[in-house]
Formats: structure tokens, C-alpha cells, sequence
């Protein structure tokens, strides 16, 4: 397993413990007790901006390690990614318009959760580019 | 209209005229990894001109010499 590979089920681990495990539950328990948005951003910014600030650091860190084939081959990860993202919010708002209608509610918790959830597919796709462009490098000495 | 013009090179056939040299010593010479330099070797990958000045100068050739475009 090369670097690219390790580098994308660590991303993959990490962000499902995050998103998953941790944030939407978190999100989901918070909701139910009603709680106000304020209780919200307090967490976000005692818990969520240092673990991502820390895990940003360490991702530009490592950036200066990969070769310039390895930056390009995460360059193709990342903009399948967001385009699966934006694709992703694009359909999500649309499918809850046509399907709620115009004059009608739906929970406020179904936006982060909208945008948790797409962040999480995101990182599924580039780290699944990350490993398939991998796995086309034949090993030939 | 975009060309079709595929870049060749002799990668290989240098690291042997070298002493076989090893695709990890030529891309520890260089400064990449060991997948950069095969997927140069198979032309999956074309490198930049900074790469291919290095990998140049440590066979001693010009980059002529080691890459060409194939029509």
C-alpha cells in the first residue's frame, strides 16, 4: 500500500468518525432536546474549528511531501469530490422543494445535516478516486 | 484544434545505459517516488519540464535526447 492509498483510508476512517459517529449524532441529540442554536456554535467552535484547524495543518504539511504525479493525482480527487458535493446539495435542495412544496415547513436540522452528510459522500468519492487511480499504476521494475 | 502529439521517452532504456540504474535510485536522484518514475516509463504519466530537466541531467543528456513527441 503506497502512501496515496494509506492517505485515502485515513481520510475515509477519519472523516466517518467525525461526521457520522460523532457531529450528526451530536446534532441529532441536540435537536431532539431542542436545543437553541447558540448551544450549537458553542460546540462547534469549542470541539469542531480546533480538530479541523489541527487536521488542516497537518494535511498542508504532508502536502509538501507527495511528488508533483501524487499532488495532480489528489487534484483529480478533490474536483470529482466537489462536484459530487455541489451535484449532491443541488439535488438534495431540490428533491425536499418538489417533494415538500412551496408553502409547506421541514426541520431546520435537515440542513446540517444536508451539508454533514455531503461533506461525508465527498470524502467517500475522493478517497474511492484516490484508490482507483492508485490501483491503474501498474508495478513494473 | 488539440493536438495528438503523445510524449515518448527512453527513460528505461537510459537507466540501463547507466549502470541499471534502479527506478528507486533514479527517483530518489530526482526527488519523486518509485510509481512517478514507471508511470513516466509506461508514458502514463507526462512530467513537468522541471522533472524532465532533472531526470535529463542525471543521464547526462539533453531533454531532446530522453523525451520526444511522438506524431
Amino acid at each position: 500500500m503506497n502512501r496515496l492509498q494509506k492517505k485515502a483510508w485515513v481520510e475515509l476512517i477519519a472523516c466517518g468518525v467525525m461526521i457520522v459517529l460523532i457531529t450528526i449524532p451530536a446534532i441529532l441529540f441536540l435537536a431532539s432536546r431542542n436545543a437553541r442554536g447558540l448551544d450549537y456554535l458553542l460546540i462547534a467552535l469549542i470541539v469542531g474549528a480546533p480538530t479541523g484547524l489541527i487536521a488542516y495543518l497537518i494535511e498542508l504539511k504532508k502536502l509538501n511531501d507527495y511528488d508533483e504525479r501524487e499532488k495532480e493525482i489528489i487534484r483529480k480527487a478533490f474536483m470529482l469530490s466537489m462536484m459530487i458535493f455541489v451535484f449532491y446539495l443541488f439535488v438534495f435542495a431540490f428533491t425536499a422543494f418538489f417533494l415538500i412544496g412551496g408553502k409547506e415547513k421541514m426541520p431546520v436540522v435537515f440542513l446540517p445535516l444536508m451539508v454533514l452528510t455531503g461533506i461525508f459522500l465527498a470524502q467517500c468519492v475522493q478517497s474511492a478516486a484516490l484508490l482507483i487511480q492508485c490501483s491503474k499504476e501498474e508495478d513494473d521494475e | 484544434m488539440m493536438s495528438k502529439d503523445r510524449l515518448s521517452n527512453q527513460v528505461r532504456r537510459c537507466r540501463f545505459e547507466a549502470g541499471e540504474l534502479t527506478q528507486q535510485a533514479l527517483a530518489e536522484r530526482v526527488g519523486v517516488t518509485r510509481q512517478t518514475i514507471i508511470a513516466i516509463e509506461q508514458g502514463n504519466y507526462t512530467p513537468s519540464l522541471t522533472l524532465a530537466l532533472k531526470i535529463a541531467r542525471t543521464f547526462g543528456k539533453s531533454v531532446e535526447e530522453v523525451f520526444w513527441l511522438e506524431q
